[in-house]
């Protein structure tokens, strides 16, 4: 008699689980019988792998002779997930794919899911010539295998946590054990565990979640798609965040130096590197500064420059009917507009965009003296300069800086171009991710400089 | 010596070189400018040794919270405020130095109000920075522009402008008694390392001061005093030095960058120079804005809006004096002041070595 009422109490449970889920058209609930005995199965069959489920459970099912065996053939399958204790539990599980094995009142939880984003895609976002072409699929499984395979330690230690939102996603963090600050990640997790967000979508929201103060120009962390990179800062110490269902990682902490590395670097020889990053550096003041320093020395200084350079730009400027900073103003804007555009459009479109745009219009535009040469001239070598900073979130920041720092030399003048990019290097001195500074001077490797100054 | 102590010290030291030490010193110059300089090098080195020594016992303390744990507050609070003004009246007279020079250089057409502006809003960040990140900051800042400088620096030297008798001749004046004020002015360039009074909170590392440091620092010392006294002299004359107000930027101004974009030096030099000097008037202001917190006990309260309110009030205060002193100073009010200023400093300093000695004392005492 006990045994037929655990038998009810059991099956009363899958039922409760199911009418839960009920409403939805994917829910299957099936009995499978063979002669008296009865395996209870529940799943929801767009998540689940069919013909995993065909040969995991089914055929062996009415294959076997005896159910005794059956049920100790479940529990050692090496799919079992570990059974969660509530209710609600245990149906997220479900809905990630999990299939609920009940036998007379042996409950089993096996994952048998199929995710159909798991392929690797290239990495597009930071493209190298040198280093690997693929980078992340959108599986968390796949992307810690892929980064498993690229790193054989065992120190390299993946927790999974799981978000406290409408998707319930899976977290991975990935450090190596014996390299990372351990309350870097007691500060991590921390702020993980305590999001107050509806819905994540992927690592780009997650990050901003994770900056913890809404306002701010540049994220504390850097998202990459790319496992080199991710590998390359998890030997640095750093905490690597996972997201499933997204193909980038978030590398946390991030210093204002890692913006400005592209994996090239690691691949080229010393002098090449060196000569391409001092490359990279000019671009990204030219492109802060130059629209700046045309109107400062313009509208405000025009003794600084040699004679004959400050006739050839007054020269240029003859029959432009405002003063330079709207020239800058407008220029700078439709730039942005043409960079956004061709961002947005179809790649077969965009070329024509900017065809049109560029060079149509800036002839146009100069012809019909409504800017200068040199304008143009400094236009296109601050939106080609924009394009050397590897890191797109940068050149986002770098883009509002610019319009910033214009608005402040338009006020002020050359002084305000200096006091101007000193208050930019204050911002970016003054900000910290997750409590290491985000830009400093280091002379001496990471563990000499910490010492240096006994943070 | 951590590396950021020197920085503290040298942004004081380029800093200077426009500011008004030069004008002090070579308005002595036949009345021993040159026996001046050499004696605030020595007295410099060996004010740096006796305020390390006496500091250096404390890392990670700074002085308010020293005074707060050894000295009786009626002593200790008086002094932080007179300290608080000391060195609000640093930073204000490098900036209303700087002020006149871009009004008078730069941009003439440009109203007094409108230069302030532009320092107003970077400043005011810059007090509300953490102390670690400000030293953060001027490292950034002196590895940009130091190269620079030296290269100006190097091409003011090599300039065929500079008639090197001239110097000679200045350098003869040797045998005149020291003037004080020369003195004092001289060894206002190395008053950089007092700054460690509240930095010395961030730097946890003990300051080791030994013959290696005493000699470089003497070597800055000697080369800053040196440019700052002699390249005038030798590019604009002996003889005509005292009639010039601002006597580096009309020595900046003879030197030609033949083959560069920018022909004329001057603009790279003040626009150079403005950088490093707001760095000084930043630093000088941040440890006045801290020693004013703590003479108020502001830095007690808990944060919130009183806090908010109260640090609002001393930024207000700030740029109230600030903005009133600047219009009403004219350039001779300036060059008057700062010589009374730099007679005071001295003295002041004598004050801050008792007072430290007396901190130092008590330490011991209650260790033992």
């Amino acid at each position: 008699m006990g045994e037929s009422e655990k038998d009810t109490a059991a099956l009363a449970y899958i039922n409760r689980l199911a009418k839960q889920l009920a409403p939805s058209a994917d829910v299957v609930k099936k009995n499978l019988k063979r002669n008296d005995n009865v395996v209870h199965l529940l799943y929801l069959k767009s998540v689940v792998d069919m013909m995993q489920l065909q040969e995991v459970i089914v055929k062996p099912f009415y294959g076997n002779s005896a159910e005794q065996d059956f049920a100790e053939y479940v529990q050692s399958l090496p799919y079992e997930t570990q059974m969660p204790t509530g209710d609600e539990e245990v149906l997220t599980e479900i809905t990630k794919g999990n299939v609920l094995v009940m036998i007379d009142k042996q409950i089993t939880l096996l994952e048998l899911k199929m995710v159909l984003a798991n392929t690797v895609q290239a990495a597009e976002m930071e493209p190298t010539i040198h280093g690997p072409q693929l980078g992340l699929s959108e599986s968390i499984e796949t992307n810690i295998n892929l980064i498993r395979q690229r790193y054989h330690q065992p120190s390299l230690m993946i927790e999974t946590m799981q978000l406290d939102e409408a998707s319930n996603r899976t977290v991975a963090l990935l450090y190596d054990r014996e390299k990372v600050r351990p309350e870097l990640l007691e500060e991590i997790k921390l702020r993980i565990n305590n999001l107050d967000v509806e819905l994540v979508q992927g690592s780009a929201d997650l990050q901003y979640y994770l900056n913890n103060s809404k306002y701010t120009l540049l994220p504390k962390t850097l998202l990459s798609g790319r496992p080199d990179r991710l590998l390359h800062n998890v030997t640095g110490g750093k905490v690597i965040i996972m997201v499933d269902g997204s193909p980038h990682g978030i590398i946390a902490p991030v210093v204002f130096f890692d913006f400005m590395l592209s994996m090239e670097d690691n691949y080229h020889s010393f002098w090449i590197v060196s000569a391409i990053r001092l490359l990279r550096y000019a671009g990204i003041i030219i492109c802060t500064m130059l629209p700046s320093v045309y109107v400062g020395i313009t509208s405000y200084n025009p003794d600084i420059f040699k004679t004959e350079l400050a006739l050839t730009v007054a020269a240029s400027r003859i029959g432009v009917p405002y003063p330079s900073f709207i020239e800058v103003f407008l220029m700078l804007l439709f730039i942005e507009l043409l960079t956004e555009a061709s961002i947005r459009l179809p790649e077969k479109v965009s070329s024509t965009a900017t065809t049109v745009g560029g060079l149509i219009l800036g002839t146009a535009a100069v012809e019909a003296a409504l800017v200068s040469n040199v304008m143009v001239i400094v236009i296109s070598l601050v939106a080609i300069s924009t394009f050397v900073i590897p890191i797109n979130e940068m050149s986002y920041a770098i883009r509002v800086c610019r319009f910033l720092l214009l608005l402040y030399t338009t006020s002020f003048g050359l002084a305000g171009l200096v006091l101007g990019m000193i208050g930019l290097v204050m911002y970016l001195v003054n900000l910290n991710s997750f409590g290491e500074p985000f830009l400093r001077v280091a002379w001496k490797d990471r563990h000499e400089e910490l010492k240096a100054d006994d943070q | 010596m951590s590396r950021f102590v020197y920085y503290l010290l040298l942004s004081n030291m380029v800093a200077n070189i426009l500011a008004a030490v030069p004008r002090i010193l070579l308005s002595k110059s036949s009345e021993g400018a040159v026996l001046s300089i050499i004696l605030a090098l020595i007295y410099g080195v060996i004010g740096i040794w006796v305020f390390i020594r006496l500091i250096s016992k404390f890392p990670g303390k700074n002085l308010p919270e020293l005074f707060k744990t050894y000295l009786s507050k009626w002593v200790g609070v008086p002094l932080l405020l007179l300290f608080g003004i000391v060195w609000y009246i640093a930073g204000l007279q490098s900036l209303i130095t700087y002020v006149a020079i871009l009004s008078r250089f730069l941009t003439p057409e440009m109203s007094i109000y409108m230069i302030l502006g532009a320092f107003v809003a970077v400043i005011t960040f810059g007090l509300f920075m953490q102390s670690r990140n400000v030293l953060f900051l001027l490292e950034v800042i002196f590895v940009l522009l130091l190269p620079i400088i030296v290269l100006f620096l190097g091409k003011i030297y090599f300039t065929e402008q500079i008639d090197w008798d001239q110097v000679k001749i200045a350098a003869m004046h040797i045998n005149h008694a020291p003037s004080y004020t020369a003195f004092a002015a001289a060894s206002y360039v190395f008053v950089g390392i007092f700054d460690l009074i509240i930095f010395n909170s961030v730097i946890k590392k003990k300051i080791v001061f030994k013959w290696k440091q005493a000699i470089i620092i003497f070597m800055f010392g000697s080369i800053t005093l040196a440019t700052t006294y002699f390249i005038p002299i030798g590019v604009l004359g002996f003889d005509s030095i005292k009639d010039f107000v601002y006597p580096w930027v009309s020595t900046s101004d003879s030197v030609r960058m033949q083959y560069g974009i920018v022909e004329r030096v001057i603009f790279l030099f003040l626009l150079n120079f403005l950088a490093i000097a707001f760095l000084n008037i930043m630093l000088h202001w941040f440890v006045a804005f801290k020693l004013f917190q703590s003479t108020f006990s502001v830095d007690q309260l808990a944060p919130g809006t009183r806090k908010y309110f109260s640090n609002t009030l001393i930024i207000i205060v700030f740029w109230t004096v600030g903005v009133l002193v600047t219009i009403q100073e004219t350039e001779y009010n300036l060059f008057q002041y700062s010589n009374y200023y730099f007679n005071a400093l001295p003295a002041v300093s004598a004050v801050l070595f008792i007072a430290l000695l007396i901190v130092n004392r008590r330490a011991k005492f209650e260790k033992s």
